[in-house]
């Protein structure tokens, strides 16, 4: 389980906001691989299992964006090959490259997001915002798979009853739509049952107040804080120009000015601090377990 | 004072004549009421009428009072100490996670964080459900959804409780359950509760009062065994009820009533003198196969476990053969199988003695193989049973059973019976050699399950085969010629129902159950009547 399954589900979609807005709105190759490294070593870390496919997804989307900005875009001083009348560019190709490194580190860190934030813990966030929004969404998680599953039983229904007369695609057509209909006829007949359970449980529109299974603790705040100042401090450096960078006609040298040096540490930081928190813990609990093996006290293995 | 006191209610919707006429009683603390009537005679109105946001629009005279205060009066908060419980475990459920559907009306009702966290620890760990707290409601069986609905009320501290049909759309082992649970509240916390029912094998043995409805006026009231001894002369409200009370009426209806198996097997010993006709209970099906399976073998996926394995059944032709069993033992994926909507990984099916893959396109349905499935409504189309019925090319009259009083109603609007009977005309439509039926008599009362029995055995005589997958062992005691049991997706017997239900000890119909160690072969009320020496 990971450490931040205990995390308040706020704490942790701010975090999230703060690294990936910074990270999609500053192109700057010094940003962006810091933005990746962080979320590839987070996901290194995480607990549970992981989709490796999602590696080839960000490579050829990585080498797409390599490819394809070249072709289209022609700006750039150092060409290296001529199609159509138009320059293929070194710099238009390592734009590419580092637009694709943003996308991947975007896709990683929501990767990572999603681990965490389970359906009911953006119902959570959701709540915040709109009471009705979060009902209605936690409505639909229910209803949604349920009307699927339906629908395919009165597809076979329809199929036993000799419903699809040929293998034509007009007579497959024509039998969807009617699937649809009665799905549409039973999906109104079942609301009723649905809003009838809903008022004799007191539900009238009324505010109402969410049930929450989450508390905000120490650790939130003392995360929550470090994650907001350190995303000041590379707002901060953002807004005095130093992550601006140009790739046309020539790519800049990163800037080393110290405000840039402090907005690059600053943004580090925060990339790598649920790494770090994560980390920590699991050392935390080998701690706490070989403490647990040494003494008399046996855990029961599961 | 009475919890609830109801004064000469009567209620009517705006186009239909009453529905509840006249009707007065009252609900004492703790009471234990049992509801019944046969189908449109007004049940369910009279418990809506009870909870104040679910009383139909209409025109109403009398009143109720709860507690002395006139229902439609009472605050929100003071409504939900009336909590209200519907039949359908699937669409009363609201939300996708456990916790937060047994948290609703708290949350609705604004409680406090930690009264809230307080109820719903409570109420799991009461009724020993907390390993269900993080589960997606999807996930769950009917039992449970309906026991985490009740819990959803329970946590508003209601002081009575109002069941439609609880356990109308649950298998027996579930709705035995929930009933147990029902009389434990009732029990152990002095909760009343008002329940109907039309499977009452159950709910008498448990009930402390009876009241009995008929055409929206209550026909009788009070304490259950003298009530149940008083509507004994009803023949259609003593259909409804349990096994031991039929043996009862059929056996004479001298001294006390008995209500359960136990008072049933003493009634019996005392009172049935068995004349001596001998017993038919050979085996009549013909010897010509209509669907043969041979070691099938069927999972839904890869990586789940077999849900038919191994499973060998030969269905004859011109024969109803009711397949019994447990959930989850494979009983509908066998329906399934045999109706080519799902194909075995390994094993061979064969209709009328050809292999079910060699059967190309829709051939299979056209004249051959017809399917029923549980929920009767996925077959309407239309908005009224005369357009349905046109669309499928069928006439009124071609129907084995009368419809034709409903021409114009829409199909959704017909009870649970009538829509399970013209749903099967419209299987009919296309004239199939076998029929299959899943569940055909679910949630049904008796007059109507007597109805679809009819209806079955004309079209037996009409040459069809029948294959009804069923949980209602009553039923198939009545009208099967032979009776399959699965198992963990395996046909483990197959029997006629005289052999089957009389050498079964835990699976069998109640008769049976009354019966066994005095008197053999009777499965049913109807053989103790045939067998049983004039006079008692």
């Amino acid at each position: 389980m990971s450490c931040f399954e205990i995390f308040n589900p706020a704490t942790v979609f701010i975090f999230f906001a703060c690294v990936i807005v910074s990270g999609i709105f500053t192109m700057n190759p010094v940003i962006t691989v810091i933005s990746l490294a962080g979320a590839l070593a987070f996901r290194f870390v995480m607990p549970g299992r992981k989709n490796n496919t999602i590696h080839i997804y960000t490579a050829l989307m990585t080498i797409a964006c390599m490819v394809f900005n070249p072709v289209f875009g022609h700006n750039g001083a150092t060409a290296i090959a001529v199609i159509n009348n138009h320059n293929v560019t070194v710099e238009a190709g390592l734009y590419g490259i580092f637009l694709g490194f943003m996308l991947s580190s975007a896709v990683y860190w929501f990767a990572s997001f999603s681990q965490i934030m389970t359906s009911e813990k953006i119902i959570y966030i959701l709540g915040f915002v709109s009471q009705k929004a979060a009902l209605v969404l936690t409505m639909a998680l229910r209803f949604i798979p349920l009307y699927i599953r339906k629908a395919g039983q009165i597809n076979s229904t329809q199929k036993a009853l000799g419903l699809y007369k040929d293998e034509t695609i007009v007579s497959r057509l024509k039998g969807l739509a009617r699937v649809f209909s009665i799905l549409l006829t039973y999906m109104i007949e079942k609301t009723i049952i649905t809003s009838d359970s809903m008022s004799a449980r007191g539900y009238s529109g009324r505010r109402r107040r969410n049930f929450s299974l989450y508390s905000f603790g120490r650790r939130d705040v003392i995360f929550l804080l470090l994650s907001l100042v350190l995303t000041a401090c590379t707002v901060y450096a953002s807004s005095k120009g130093a992550f601006v960078y140009n790739f046309y006609p020539y790519a800049d040298r990163p800037s080393t000015d110290p405000v840039s040096l402090a907005g690059y540490i600053g943004y580090g930081l925060l990339c790598i601090s649920p790494s770090v928190t994560e980390g920590g813990s699991r050392l935390k609990w080998r701690y706490l377990k070989s403490k647990i093996s040494h003494s008399d006290i046996r855990l029961p293995t599961r | 004072m009475a919890l609830f006191e109801v004064k000469n209610l009567t209620f009517g919707y705006p186009l239909t004549d009453k529905i509840i006429d006249g009707v007065s009683f009252s609900v004492e603390q703790g009471d234990f009421i049992a509801v019944c009537g046969p189908t449109g005679s007004g049940k369910t109105t009279l418990l809506r009428l009870l909870k104040p946001e679910l009383a139909p629009l209409g025109n109403k005279t009398g009143e109720v009072l709860f507690d002395g205060k006139n229902t439609e009066n009472l605050t929100p908060e003071e409504s939900c100490a009336i909590g209200f419980v519907g039949q359908s475990p699937e669409h009363q459920i609201v939300t996708d996670k456990v916790w937060h559907e047994i948290v609703f009306g708290m949350e609705n009702l604004r409680f406090s964080q930690n009264l809230m966290k307080r109820r719903v620890a409570e109420i799991m760990s009461y009724f020993g459900i907390d390993s269900l707290f993080d589960k997606n409601t999807a996930d769950l069986s009917g039992g449970q959804k309906q026991m985490i609905s009740l819990s959803g009320v329970l946590v508003m501290n209601p002081k009575v409780i109002i069941l439609d049909e609880p356990t109308s759309q649950l298998d027996p082992v579930s709705a035995s359950e929930f009933l147990t649970t029902l009389k434990k509240l009732n029990e152990e916390l002095g909760l009343t509760i008002i329940l109907t029912e039309h499977r009452l094998e159950n709910v008498i043995p448990l009930c402390n009062k009876l009241c009995v409805i008929e055409n929206g006026k209550i026909t009788a009231f009070g304490e259950t065994r003298q009530t149940v001894k008083e509507i004994t002369g009803n023949d259609r409200i003593a259909a409804s009820m349990p096994g031991s009370v039929r043996l009862y009426k059929i056996l004479g209806a001298k001294g006390e009533c008995p209500l359960n198996i136990t008072e049933g097997k003493k009634y019996f010993r005392e009172n049935f003198r068995r004349n001596n006709k001998p017993f038919e209970t050979e085996e009549s099906h013909t010897d010509e196969t209509a669907a043969q399976l041979r070691n099938v073998y069927f999972r839904y996926d890869k990586d789940a476990p077999d849900v038919l394995h191994n499973t060998s059944l030969t269905v004859y032709k011109n024969e109803i053969l009711c397949v019994l069993g447990a959930n989850g033992s494979g009983k509908t994926s066998l329906l399934y199988t045999l109706a080519g909507l799902t194909a075995p990984y390994s094993g061979s099916v064969e209709i009328f003695g050809k292999n079910i893959k060699k059967y190309k396109g829709q051939s299979l349905y056209n004249n051959c193989i017809s399917l029923l499935p549980q929920d009767a409504q996925t077959v309407f189309l239309r908005n009224t049973l005369e357009e349905e019925f046109k669309s499928a090319g069928i006439s009124f009259e071609d129907v084995p059973y009368d419809l034709s009083y409903a021409t114009k109603t829409h199909p959704y609007d017909l009870s649970g019976g009538e829509q399970q009977l013209a749903a099967l005309a419209l299987v009919l439509a296309s004239k199939p050699k076998i029929l299959l039926l899943d569940e055909p008599t679910k949630g049904l009362d008796s007059l109507a399950k007597q109805k679809v029995r009819d209806a079955l055995s004309k079209l037996k005589r009409q040459g069809l085969t029948v294959v009804v997958v069923t949980h209602d062992v009553e039923f198939a005691a009545l009208c099967a010629d032979r009776a399959a049991m699965f198992f963990r997706g395996e046909c483990v017997c197959v029997d006629t129902p005289y052999r089957f239900f009389s050498e079964n000890i835990f699976y069998t119909t109640s008769t049976a159950r009354i019966t066994s160690g005095i008197c053999e072969n009777l499965i049913n009320p109807e053989d103790v009547s045939r067998y049983a020496e004039a006079g008692g």
